[in-house]
């Protein structure tokens, strides 16, 4: 039976919102696929050691009846005893709740964050050398997109970058994507292709339901890792509340300074975050931590407000296909309502006050 | 002259098309390559390196883009040619990108951490895996520091600092905004420069084909299929242009997009965005 494998970043044992999102595309695709769906999650032995000493719980006996697999000759096949001692219940139950039939736990001797190749790629390549996947999915965050090309890389396969999935005219799976900002679509249906493939999902959908029966392989990966790049510490970003914002409203080039605080009011009446694109950013109007398309902030957000922004690639490119644009622009052959779903032809100044007072009116 | 052990680097650029196999003249170089050029220009002096411009395609496309990266400090520039490079998906186009980086020697290599145009984001760690050599991508800043590199990463609202040790390839992030003066790759707002650079072939541009870097057209022939289908977006606009504010605050409430916490719908329709659905525009 052909299997898709989910790449999982959990945060002790419970899985990322991004990471369940992913799981959930892996669930509806591995459905129309009739494959089994593994959410592969890299666990530090060092977190393990604590649940060791725990008693037996149920869960914990479903999952004793998982099996111990190895991946190749770098990896050893783990004992029964000791899949008991590797195993993560809690996140197992969680995935499989999300969908997953099959849980693989790659447990390390190292350090497993952050989430890049050089803690990652390794013990992930070795699982797929063992599973031999027709479909690898990484949720498009900052971690994925540093494993995911890589990992396709080395096995040879087709990759595609922050797809939306399709089912095709012959209910074939389908990954498309928007390019040139907009003007033009790349499709690849999975059938068509003579090789495995790996893609990275947009984060924003729910998770799928599952049941709490999902098996567990554990594969101790050692210590595999590239040691040539050892994480030195983290600072946080002033932006981060953009990414995981659920509404983000961006002003662009056609904002005038003038107009800036009707764009910072909506985000207020829409209880969002507020963006600016970089020619906003470099005309002063909003700090750079504010920066949202190509190389800045990527948002994933329920609604996104495009205001005065023609759409430009390198702005459309933060944004996640799968967001629902709604753009404001006076110009209204601008490439911004190519992609938006919803639009309003006017002026910043005219349109912007009046969108706020039906906001305020009916209430948010 | 650099000392004969140092790092060569690399540089990785392309020219960014606004459509496929169109060039913009105002935007020869994309944000990320920008990055790039600068990135790897900041660790020449440093690392006491040489810094060789590398890129795929027609000289009519692609030497604007080496020419600019000479003017800019590069010590070398090196187009590849062939005639089906454009169709190769992200791990043919890193073959040839990484024979040609064995070409020139280098242990570092800078690239665009992803195009404008396609935004793929594989080439830089698929070159990497091909010279089994470590990479980051989102990179915001790189220093050297010793024989490795500092580097600097952009996480899910954090910034990760990592020490690599060489060979490492770096896929950067934008240059930031107002981040000092710009590259002398600008050729002035009038433009006359960057004309006058579009018309004179610059002699210093080596070219190399596919059989002097060792590589076999037939190792390439399977990567043109993966790439998938593109086709432009049928239809002018997508968007549903409501006439009022009031009419569209009406139509986001009535497909549950006004309340925050309300889980995403899920786009019932198989088409992408732009194929202009019956009923879409105006």
């Amino acid at each position: 039976m052909a299997c898709v494998l989910v790449h999982i970043e959990a945060e002790g044992d419970r899985p990322t919102p991004a990471a369940l999102s992913a799981l959930g595309e892996g669930r509806r695709i591995a459905s129309t696929l009739g494959a089994t769906l593994y959410a592969a999650a890299l666990v530090s032995n060092s977190q393990r050691e604590g649940r060791e000493k725990d008693k037996e719980r149920p869960s914990e006996r479903r999952a004793r009846r998982g099996t111990t697999v190895t991946a190749d000759a770098a990896a050893k096949v783990v004992p029964p005893d000791r899949a008991r001692a590797h195993r993560r219940e809690a996140l197992t139950k969680a995935l499989g709740q999300a969908g997953a039939d099959k849980v693989v736990v790659l447990s390390s001797d190292g350090a497993v964050a952050p989430a890049v190749w050089s803690t990652t790629g390794p013990a992930l390549a070795a699982a797929c050398d063992h599973l031999r996947p027709a479909l690898v999915l990484f949720p498009a965050t900052a971690g994925g997109t540093d494993i995911a090309p890589r990992l396709a890389a080395r096995m040879g396969a087709a990759f595609v970058s922050e797809a939306v999935v399709e089912t095709g005219s012959r209910g074939e799976i389908v990954f498309a994507r928007t390019v040139y900002g907009g003007g033009f679509h790349r499709r690849v249906a999975l059938d068509d292709l003579d090789r495995p493939a790996v893609v990275t999902v947009p984060t924003g959908r729910g998770p799928a339901r599952g049941s709490d029966d999902a098996e567990l392989l554990v594969l101790d990966v050692g210590a595999m890792r590239d040691r040539r790049v050892a994480h030195v510490g983290d600072t946080r970003d002033d932006g981060a509340a953009l990414a995981q914002a659920r509404v983000v409203v961006t002003g662009g080039a056609g904002v005038s300074p003038q107009s800036w605080p009707l764009v910072v009011q909506l985000a207020k009446a829409l209880g969002g975050e507020l963006g600016a694109t970089r020619t906003a950013v470099a005309r002063g109007l909003a700090p750079p931590s504010r920066e949202v398309g190509l190389g800045a902030h990527r948002v994933s957000p329920l609604l996104y407000v495009s205001v005065g922004a023609s759409g430009s690639p390198a702005h459309l490119g933060g944004i996640s296909p799968d967001a629902e644009i709604v753009a404001i622009d006076k110009d209204p052959d601008a490439s911004i309502f190519r992609v938006a779903a919803y639009g309003l032809v006017g002026t910043v100044e005219e349109m912007v006050p009046a969108l706020i007072a039906s906001l305020e009116k009916g209430g948010r | 002259m650099p000392p004969r052990d140092a790092p060569g680097i690399a540089v990785l650029l392309r020219r960014f098309q606004s459509r496929p196999g169109a060039s913009d003249d105002d935007d020869v170089l994309g944000l990320c390559e920008r990055g790039a050029l600068a990135t790897a220009l900041g660790l020449a002096q440093p690392l006491g390196a040489q810094v060789t411009a590398i890129a795929l395609g027609p000289a009519r496309r692609e030497d604007r883009v080496l020419a600019m990266a000479l003017r800019a400090g590069c010590d070398r520039a090196l187009r590849v040619v062939d005639d089906g490079i454009d169709d190769l998906d992200y791990f043919g186009m890193a073959q040839v990108l990484a024979a040609a980086i064995r070409h020139v020697s280098a242990r570092v290599v800078v690239c665009g951490d992803r195009s404008q145009d396609e935004r793929t984001g594989a080439v830089g760690p698929a070159v990497a895996e091909l010279l089994d050599a470590a990479h980051l991508t989102q990179v915001i800043k790189a220093e050297a520091e010793g024989g490795a590199l500092i580097v600097d990463r952009a996480g899910d609202g954090t910034r990760q600092r990592f020490k690599v040790s060489l060979p490492a390839v770096l896929c950067t992030r934008p240059p930031p905004v107002n981040a000092g003066p710009r590259l002398s790759t600008e050729d002035g707002d009038d433009g006359r420069v960057r004309r006058a650079a579009a018309l004179v072939r610059v002699p210093t541009i080596e070219e190399i084909d596919l059989a002097r870097l060792g590589v076999e057209p037939l190792m390439l022939a399977h990567r043109r299929r993966t790439a998938g289908r593109l086709r432009p977006m049928r239809g002018r606009r997508r968007a549903l242009v409501s006439r009022t504010a009031s009419e569209l605050v009406e139509r986001l409430r009535a497909d549950q997009l006004l309340d925050g916490a309300a889980p995403r719908k899920r786009r019932v329709s198989t088409a992408p965005r732009g194929t202009g659905e019956p009923g879409a525009g105006r």
